[in-house]
């Protein structure tokens, strides 16, 4: 399988007022092209830094980064710019939808900013949003919110797909829908999926797993046979 | 980007309060920059235009008398191009029923004038007919075919009101003394045919007023000496050029202060906008930060960002563009009557400019882009990563309070006194939104206070005679005195005399008119501005500073003095005193000094009165069946007249101080209302911790409470620079203030800033009530 993200030796350091925060200390990684990839980890363990990085939307302290050819430790904020509006796709746990925006027009915006897109009223019909096209944002609830936001970052037809903990706002059912969903998209799209969560259960539905610790990968986890979301016993 | 700007539209949409207080901030802003542009515009235009127009002159000089051949050898002096006359006199108007005295500065007209021409409504040849100036036709109510009598020279004079006469160099036509408004109702200019004004004045072909016009390149001070020679012979009594020739001089004055106040309020005002917008928006897109987070996220590029938010800061600047511009309008054309009412202008027509509007609406949307690029700057330096996270709470501070008041104030104050510590931008920004409109209305409201004493004390200190009368003849001191005395219903009389003089020191000459008092004078005392008396000197002359700086005198020097018109010998008179006042080029010597220096003998052309209650229309009427009175100066008048003209000035102040009281209004306003929105989660939690509304509401007063006394009190250095600012952008050659901040004024001011506050904290209350618990749990930090 062809490598996608490479990294080597990452670290990410905050500055706390006089004290410095290692969010992440030395981590090396590849991911694959067309994997489903799960980051595990207690908060604060440097997961959420590693996927910003990933995404380009946090800056390096030190180490590397390469997404294919692309050096992202190095790029400036307008090739960063560019790397995620071609092939990157966020999903967040609190959905950062417009709020000023319909469901339609919220994916749509999504495809202004590609130049591949896929079909946005298509996209919502496979969310099973179909019907709400013209609601807005406040009026749906957290699961179909999220499902919005899934049909928006895959809109673009990305290579990438991120998410940060996209069940983390959600009750258990509605989690295992939208776990449904991004396995089906993993499957017939074949996009890289990163995911993170601190539920532990998720990581049966990933062909690989990354444990994180404070701010280490701990170890990976290779599963032979991934579940289908709804085989996990939630 | 469709889909992103119609986010930006729709979020606009929800939050029209906030933008719609930014455009009338900058609204605010171009109101003020577009009337006042207008205003001066459209004066100085049409002014200009009269002046070239009618061949306004370039030296103005009165003599006793001269003859046309003789004017036209003025042209033979190097660097004179032509050179005009006018016969002129002063004479009364009578009328049936008439109450108070009327004068008319009557001009002979003749179509072949190069100089200072006159406008007339209509032309032919019109036997005993007149003309009058417009304010004094509108102000009376004559009406065409009035019959009149003019008293020239104490003889009555039969004449009929044909029309309508406009002068350019009487475009502010005031009398000689007496006055430094126009007041139509008693006093304007008037013409008749030359050939008439020769037949009433019984002399031919003797002209008093010149005009002279300066060869290009010549200046003033080029042709001065040889016009004085020259002059001087014909009995020579006043010579100046235009810059200080009467009219146009208060004309200059009235405009350079209008383009001052135009310049620099314009710019404070739009300053003060700017800066108001720049919070405004900042905070604004600050609420939109994890969106442009996401948006960045997303992959859109910080161009595709920054043209959405400045298309819509383009659109508040227009929207307030549209508004300040509309609103210009009505308020410009306003003020344009109100100041043309103070000048005789022929066909004043008030024109609202196309192309400041333009650069109005261009400023509104380069202001308020360039707030908006530099509110949203900020975020997009940050990566999406931070961008999408929550700020984190500013911490506080303790401040180093005495133990003994931190030990005072409940828990809840504290509160309130460490949220300001959290934030001392927004603190700042609340305290200068105060401070301003308290700043500037406080000296706002100062002025018509101040106007009135600057007017007013004069008459109550220092002219606190009721009447003064011009005599058309000289007399003694006390014969002027004991005539007065003869007068029903006059308490007391005092006689004076009053006459224009040429000043010498070195080779600096001027022309000012020199007040001979009685010493221990009652009824006319010498005072500066700062409300210091002087006594007339007998050995010496006091003269007032805008002179003294023309002739570089200081006191102890040595003055050469003529009586200009009656001998040009010159007598050496040592200066006593230089004294600033508001108004004029007048000196002072006692009437004792002017016989010992000048006369040889007791002299008075003038009879100060004061006249007991009651008794002041039977006066006026005993003046007016009087032919030996040339001019009545009637206090009680004058102070009408300043009250009525001082309108203009006050309706704009008024209109300042009401500006800065909205913008103040909107700030305090609108930043508080930030503030509570921003510590929404906050007042949530205190709510859910059992906290009452009223327990809340008390963080609150604490804290608005601190903001009014620090606002005030940083209002008052402002309002001691706004005065200084005040006061440089008023003072001119011929004119000097000094602004004294009253107490009621600023009482005023603290009421109007104490009245927006409350009236903001109501409006924070109403957020606290409304505050729901969950709602507002479910939020994010």
């Amino acid at each position: 399988m062809n490598v996608i993200v490479k990294a080597r030796n990452l670290c990410k350091d905050y500055q706390l007022g006089e004290i410095t925060v290692h969010a992440l200390k030395s981590v090396s990684f590849e991911i694959y092209q067309g994997e489903f990839v799960v980051i595990l980890g207690p908060s604060g363990s440097g997961k959420s830094t590693m996927l910003n990085m990933i995404g380009g939307i946090e800056n390096v302290s030190s180490g590397e980064i390469c997404y294919q050819d692309n050096e992202l430790h190095k790029a400036d904020s307008k090739a960063l710019t560019l790397f995620r509006r071609k092939h990157v796709g966020f999903i967040f746990q609190f959905y950062n939808l417009m709020q000023g925006l319909t469901v339609l027009e919220n994916v749509d915006l999504a495809s202004e900013l590609s130049e591949n897109p896929l079909d946005a009223m298509m996209l919502l019909q496979q969310v099973g949003l179909s019907d709400r096209v013209n609601h807005f944002p406040n009026k749906l609830s957290g699961g179909q919110q999220q499902r919005v936001s899934i049909a928006r970052a895959l809109c673009k037809n990305p290579d990438l797909l991120l998410g940060d903990e996209p069940t983390g706002a959600l009750d258990s059912e509605t989690g295992v829908q939208i776990l449904s969903l991004l396995s089906e998209f993993h499957n017939s799209y074949k996009k890289t999926i990163v995911l993170i969560t601190h539920n532990e259960k998720i990581a049966h539905i990933a062909d690989r797993v990354f444990y994180f610790k404070d701010g280490s990968l701990e170890r990976i986890q290779v599963n032979d046979n991934p579940l289908k979301p709804e085989e996990v016993d939630w | 980007m469709k889909n992103f700007w119609k986010y930006i539209f729709r979020s606009s949409i929800h939050s029209i309060g906030a933008l719609m207080g930014a455009s009338c901030i900058i609204a605010l802003g171009i109101f003020v920059y577009a009337a006042m542009n207008d205003i001066l515009e459209n004066l100085t235009g049409q002014i200009e235009q009269y002046y070239q127009t009618n061949q306004m002159a370039d030296v103005f000089a009165t003599v006793g008398g001269i003859s046309s051949k003789e004017i036209e050898q003025l042209e033979k002096i190097p660097g004179i191009a032509a050179a005009s006359g006018k016969m002129s006199t002063n004479a009364r108007l009578v009328l049936d029923g008439q109450k108070q005295m009327v004068t008319v500065h009557l001009l002979s007209y003749e179509e072949k004038d190069k100089l200072n021409k006159i406008s007339i409504s209509k032309t032919g040849s019109y036997d005993r007919g007149i003309f009058l100036g417009r304010k004094m036709i509108e102000a009376n109510g004559y009406e065409e075919g009035a019959e009149f009598t003019l008293l020239i020279n104490g003889e009555g004079r039969k004449c009929t009101l044909e029309g309508i006469c406009f002068a350019p160099n009487y475009v502010y036509a005031v009398p000689s003394s007496g006055s430094i408004f126009p007041d139509g109702e008693i006093y304007d200019i008037a013409c008749v045919d030359i050939s008439q004004m020769e037949d009433w004045t019984g002399k031919k072909d003797f002209y008093q007023e010149l005009g002279i016009q300066l060869e290009h390149g010549y200046t003033y001070n080029d042709v001065r000496a040889r016009l004085i020679d020259y002059l001087t012979g014909y009995g020579l009594t006043d010579i100046r050029e235009k810059s200080d020739q009467s009219s146009y001089a208060m004309v200059a004055k009235q405009v350079r202060q209008l383009k001052s106040i135009g310049t620099i309020l314009p710019v404070i005002f739009l300053a003060v906008s700017i800066f108001m917008l720049y919070i405004l928006l900042k905070k604004m897109i600050e609420k939109d930060q994890s969106i442009i987070g996401t948006m960045k996220a997303m992959g859109m590029t910080d161009g595709e960002l920054i043209s959405a938010y400045m298309i819509q800061g383009g659109c508040i600047g227009i929207v307030g563009a549209l508004i300040g511009n509309l609103v210009a309008i009505p308020f410009g054309k306003f003020m344009f009557t109100l100041f043309i009412n103070l000048f005789s202008l022929p066909d004043s027509t008030y024109r609202s400019l196309m192309d400041c509007r333009v650069r109005g609406v261009i400023i509104a949307i380069i202001t308020s882009s360039a707030a908006v690029y530099l509110g949203i700057r900020e975020i997009l330096e940050i990566t999406p990563a931070q961008a999408m996270r929550a700020r984190a709470p500013e911490s506080a501070f303790q401040l180093p309070l005495p133990t003994a008041l931190t030990k005072i104030l409940a828990s809840t104050e504290r509160m309130g006194l460490r949220s300001i510590t959290r934030n001392p931008l927004r603190c700042f920004l609340i305290v200068l939104a105060i401070g301003f409109p308290f700043s500037m209305s406080s000296i706002l409201f100062s002025f018509r206070q101040f106007t009135e004493q600057m007017y007013f004390q004069q008459f109550a200190m220092a002219q606190t005679y009721d009447m003064q009368m011009s005599l058309a003849d000289y007399t003694s001191q006390n014969c002027a005195s004991n005539t007065g005395m003869e007068l029903s219903g006059v308490s007391k009389s005092e006689g004076m005399i009053q006459m224009p003089v040429k000043l010498q020191h070195d080779n600096l000459t001027e022309f000012a008119k020199l007040y001979g008092l009685n010493r221990h004078s009652d009824m006319w005392k010498i005072m500066d501005i700062y409300g210091k008396f002087y006594q007339p000197p007998d050995d010496g002359i006091i003269i007032n500073s805008h002179t003294a700086e023309k002739l570089h005198v200081t006191k102890g020097d040595i003055l050469e003095v003529a009586c200009t018109g009656v001998t040009s010998e010159t007598v050496k008179i040592p200066v006593k005193e230089v004294i600033i006042e508001n108004f004029g080029s007048s000196c002072y010597m006692s009437g004792e000094g002017i016989q010992t220096y000048l006369y040889g003998r007791s002299m008075a052309n003038t009879i100060l009165v004061n006249v007991k209650d009651g008794y002041s229309d039977e006066l006026r009427k005993q003046i007016l069946n009087t032919r030996k009175v040339t001019w009545l100066v009637d206090t009680e008048r004058i102070l009408q007249s300043y009250r009525g003209q001082m309108k203009s000035t006050m309706t704009m102040i008024n209109m300042f101080a009401l500006i800065s009281v909205i913008a103040g209004g909107i700030l305090i306003y609108n930043i508080s209302m930030i503030n509570i929105r921003e510590r929404i989660i906050e007042f949530g939690t205190l709510k859910l911790m059992g906290n009452s509304d009223r327990e809340i509401e008390r963080i609150l007063v604490f804290e608005q409470l601190l903001y009014f006394i620090s606002g005030i009190l940083a209002g008052i250095p402002g309002s001691l620079a706004v005065r200084r600012l005040v006061e440089s952008i008023l003072k001119t050659d011929t004119y000097t203030i000094i602004l004294f901040t009253q107490m009621e004024a600023y009482l005023k001011a603290l009421i109007i800033c104490f009245i927006i506050t409350v009236v903001s904290f109501l409006a924070q209350i109403q957020v606290i009530k409304k505050i729901n618990i969950t709602d507002v749990l479910k939020e994010r930090e």
